[in-house]
């Protein structure tokens, strides 16, 4: 076994970031997920306090110990402070944390049962069927009805049909085909449906404001609405894909490896696509199209903690969660009293920081 | 085929009417194998023959009519399957950015849990494999830098982990230059020995089958064509019909089996086969004479 002396590790017991030997099998998970916890509640705070209204961090932090019950914290907040931190700032803050973690983690998950790191959660026509409902929904005039949820209730009914389509579009003789043939089904049905939209667009241009707004990206909320439409399918989310996470580190030896190791390659990725594009149609029925979330998140993480999925899912939701509200902090502070697109923010920090991950990532190979 | 009728063990595997079709060609058909349960099967047949095919049949990774039987039951859940036979394909698919550790530990899969974590079981018994493949010194090293006969007992170690009883190997070493090729052989062998292993490879070279298999098991356009010893199934009239190439034989006293090929002659006529007594354990040459060539020196 002739190796240049040079590149032989040390014998026994090594360890780079990869716990290898047997007494310590937790390894730098713990620090990790710790990281990602602390970001998410950074980020948190960091949204509460920051706004047209200043909060001061510390009232802030004793005005939520207040509310947990059996704590009286004296903070000092006035009553309207409080009604800026509890009806407005906590929930829009929890949907950007519900948001980012959905985004990312279907992101991760996306790019791991496709073994394509350009595989992003809009890949199998979720965008553009919700792009399609909710056009439908603003130009038919409907998308105000039932207090304003028909909108997303159209954008998530969009969402799902678009990725059933694909999926069905993709079997060969009623049975999953591979990957591939599913991908191609998605650019196919995205491009169908987004010829659609600009039809419908074009014959209604007074749409086009509102409709343009929608494919951007928001997080305003009506109150509590949405969080409670969101949490739900999070936690759902989160508990499938982190399970599937190890089943999909076997899939990247590839479907008939992964057979013979003893995985099912379909039904898991049947169940994990499922799932990752529900959770994507939720967020995006909520908040619109908010780009490159579900694609930088995890190829940073994967920076962080190495490329296999059992640490890039549970770490891309907690770090995706941190990093949207974060984002959404700069969408309404950036311009105020004006709110830009968070989608617009996601982009600016998103492509540049993508482009560094990819060097940084050639430099190493 | 015969030999099949009364095997001295109990079987590891057994395939009945074995048929895979693949875009409406058959690429095998009507295939019946039985291995006994600690014997070295070597699969033979010229490139196209079904080798590959047949060992994706047994491995569950190809639609196919017939049954395949391990150790008395048919098996359809991967993870049971995966239990029982653990494959070494001939060209592995390596995940990017893996190290040698987290790549034999992913032979563990079909023993863990719903999240598929590894225990301490798990990296207790991976690291056993690795120091006992001399391996321990790569375990945080990425597979994809390593060498090639490096990395070839890496996805033995990943094989070897599972614990598997049947070991199927498809051209173990065909990316191998001939010293490792025969470092891993001899491996294999020492590791039935010491684990008692079922063993099925597929082989391009004749002589190595020869060395190497208990039993040799030939295809030639999907079909089982030989099956038997290799002192029976190795005679340069086998060799010049599946292979098309002029041979000569050789069998030792255990009933291993050399194999040499000769250039055809320009004005060669076709080979003018001497029959041979080649029972096991008999020594025996086998000479095939084309015009003009000598026999070479024993």
């Amino acid at each position: 076994m002739s190796v240049p002396a040079a590149a032989v590790t040390p014998s026994v017991t090594v360890d780079d970031r990869d716990r290898v030997v047997p007494p310590r099998p937790r390894d730098l998970t713990v620090p990790l997920v710790a990281a990602g916890v602390g970001a998410a509640v950074v980020a948190a705070l960091v949204g509460l306090v920051v706004g047209p209204v200043d909060l001061p961090v510390g009232a802030t932090v004793g005005a939520l110990l207040d509310r947990l019950p059996w704590t009286t914290v004296e903070h000092g907040l006035g009553a309207s402070s409080l009604t800026i931190l509890f009806e407005i700032r906590w929930p829009r803050v929890l949907l950007g944390l519900a948001v980012g973690a959905l985004l990312s983690g279907s992101g991760a998950a996306y790019q791991g049962v496709f073994r394509n790191p350009l595989a992003d959660p809009y890949l199998l026509g979720v965008a553009a069927g919700a792009g399609l409902g909710a056009t439908l929904a603003i130009v038919t005039g409907t998308a105000t009805l039932a207090g304003g949820f028909a909108l997303p209730a159209a954008a998530f009914a969009g969402a799902i049909a678009a990725v059933v389509v694909t999926a069905g579009l993709s079997l060969r003789r009623g049975r999953p085909a591979g990957p591939a043939a599913l991908i191609l089904a998605g650019v196919a049905v995205a491009a169908l449906l987004a010829a659609v939209q600009t039809y419908l667009l074009q014959r209604h241009a007074d749409s086009l404001r509102a409709v343009y707004g929608w494919l951007l990206g928001r997080l305003s909320t009506v109150g509590w609405a949405e969080v409670r439409l969101v949490l739900p399918v999070l936690v759902v989310s989160a508990v499938v894909l982190v399970l599937a996470s190890g089943a999909i580190d076997v899939l990247a030896v590839g479907d008939e490896e992964a057979t013979t190791l003893g995985i099912r390659p379909g039904v898991t990725r049947a169940l994990v696509l499922t799932v990752a594009s529900l959770a994507t149609a939720t967020a995006v029925a909520v908040s619109g199209l908010i780009g490159f979330v579900g694609l930088i998140v995890p190829h940073g993480v994967r920076l962080l903690a190495g490329t296999r999925n059992r640490r890039v899912i549970p770490l891309s939701m907690l770090f995706g969660a941190a990093f949207l509200a974060l984002a959404d902090v700069a969408a309404r502070t950036v311009q105020a009293p004006a709110e830009l697109p968070i989608g617009v923010i996601t982009a600016f920090v998103g492509a540049p920081a993508f482009l560094l991950i990819l060097r940084s990532q050639q430099g190493r190979a | 085929m015969s030999a099949d009728a009364d095997l001295p063990t109990p079987l590891a595997l057994r395939a009945r009417g074995l048929g895979v079709t693949i875009g409406g060609t058959p690429v095998l058909s009507q295939v019946d194998l039985d291995i006994a349960e600690g014997e070295w099967l070597a699969l033979l047949g010229p490139n196209g023959a079904g080798k590959t095919t047949l060992v994706r049949a047994l491995s569950g990774t190809v639609r196919h009519t017939g049954t395949v039987a391990l150790t008395g039951t048919t098996v359809r859940r991967p993870r049971d399957r995966a239990r029982h036979v653990a494959v070494v394909p001939q060209t592995p698919i390596v995940p990017p950015g893996i190290s040698a550790f987290e790549y034999v530990l992913l032979g563990r899969t079909a023993h863990q849990g719903l999240r598929l974590s590894a225990s301490l079981d798990d990296r207790r018994r991976t690291l056993a494999v690795l120091q006992r493949l001399d391996l321990e010194r790569f375990a945080a090293r990425d597979v994809p830098s390593l060498s090639g006969g490096e990395r070839q007992r890496v996805v033995l170690a990943r094989a070897l982990v599972a614990d598997a009883p049947t070991l199927l190997l498809d051209e173990p070493t065909a990316a191998l230059d001939l010293g490792h090729q025969f470092e891993i052989l001899e491996l294999l062998a020492e590791l039935r020995e010491e684990r008692g292993l079922t063993v099925v490879t597929t082989l391009h070279d004749l002589s190595v089958a020869g060395q190497f298999g208990d039993r040799l098991a030939v295809l030639h356009d999907g079909r089982l064509v030989a099956h038997g010893t290799p002192a029976a199934v190795l005679t340069p009239d086998a060799i010049g019909r599946w292979w098309g190439v002029e041979a000569t034989t050789a069998v030792d006293a255990e009933g291993r089996v050399d194999v040499t090929v000769h250039r055809r002659r320009a004005s060669g006529r076709p080979a003018d086969v001497a029959a041979a007594d080649a029972a096991p354990g008999a020594s025996a040459e086998v000479v095939a004479r084309g015009e003009g060539f000598e026999p070479p020196a024993a």
